[in-house]
């Protein structure tokens, strides 16, 4: 009869002690998952947080027309002009400053049409129905 | 520079509420009781108007940064031959200095408007006025910068034609 116990106590080669660093890699190995996972959401966080600050420093939130409530406002607001480009190298001629004068002209009447913020009485007492003299409703 | 904003705001804080209390003592019970009663009323013209200027600012500041590229454009071209453009330098400048200026300006106005629309003007009428009061100074002040912004492009054309006649026949054809 073949007494196995020895054989049963061999430690496998692959079992062998390992050292500090073998073992730290195992444990980095096994737990790559949830540390990978928990880093990609903070990075998520921390880019959602930068966005919305950066949303809100620039003042963007301020134009944003795409929110709800703006739907009339978005159809009052004028078309962005196509991106063009303007010859920068060539030479400047008189022609070239009448072509400049010409499109720059009306860009001046295009701003001087508007009055956006030139009537102060929008937020006059009156207006918002505010005047003491009024009768209270 | 941190410290300079700290005193800063230090003294908003400190100089806001005594400003508030001034304007609350200017308000008569009369004006108080009709803000009191038309509170609703009033914050909904302020959304409305609020809403407006939006469109209006978006509006303003897409010409102008059309005519800002044109401008950059035209002033990289003569300094690209070798014009003397110190002057049409000075008017781009002076035009992104006032168009900064106007931007900065509606966001104090919208801030101050949004912080009016969140005070509850039946229970702080006197906080809810003095906000709508500083609201319409920054608005002048808005008119005001888009003034500016007018003048100031209307002074960049003068300076260009005067150019154009002066300096551009003598050189002939700059290469």
């Amino acid at each position: 009869m073949i007494d196995h116990s020895d054989s049963q106590h061999e430690v496998p080669p692959n079992n062998a002690p390992q050292s500090k660093k073998q073992r730290f890699m195992a444990r980095l190995q096994a737990a790559a998952l949830p540390v990978g996972l928990t880093a990609a959401v903070l990075i998520a966080f921390g880019l959602t947080v930068l966005s919305v600050s950066l949303y809100s420093s620039t003042g963007a939130n301020r134009l944003d027309l795409s929110r709800p409530g703006f739907e009339r406002e978005r159809t009052e607001v004028r078309k962005s002009e196509p991106h063009r480009t303007y010859d920068t190298t060539s030479p400047v001629t008189p022609e070239a400053i009448d072509d400049f004068l010409a499109e720059y002209d009306q860009r001046l009447t295009e701003i001087n049409e508007y009055a956006g913020f030139a009537n102060q009485k929008v937020l006059d007492d009156s207006a918002l129905n505010i005047e003491a003299a009024q009768p209270v409703q | 520079m941190l410290r300079r904003t700290l005193i800063a705001a230090m003294l908003v804080v400190l100089v806001l509420p005594t400003m508030a209390s001034a304007q609350a003592q200017a308000l008569t019970p009369e004006k108080t009781d009709v803000i009191i009663a038309n509170c609703s009323v009033a914050q909904h013209f302020l959304t409305q108007q609020q809403k407006r200027d939006a469109v209006a600012r978006i509006n303003y500041g897409r010409a102008y940064e059309g005519v800002s590229r044109q401008i950059g454009a035209l002033n990289s071209r003569l300094a690209y031959n070798k014009v003397d453009a110190v002057d049409a330098v000075q008017g781009a400048s002076d035009f992104r200095a006032a168009f900064d200026r106007f931007k900065a300006s509606y966001n104090r106005y919208d801030d101050l408007l949004h912080d009016a629309l969140r005070t509850d003007c039946q229970a702080k009428p006197a906080e809810f006025y003095n906000l709508l009061e500083r609201a319409r100074q920054e608005r002048v002040t808005v008119d005001s910068d888009t003034a500016e912004i007018s003048q100031i492009l209307v002074n960049y054309r003068e300076t260009l034609v005067r150019q154009q006649q002066a300096q551009l026949p003598q050189e002939g054809q700059v290469q």
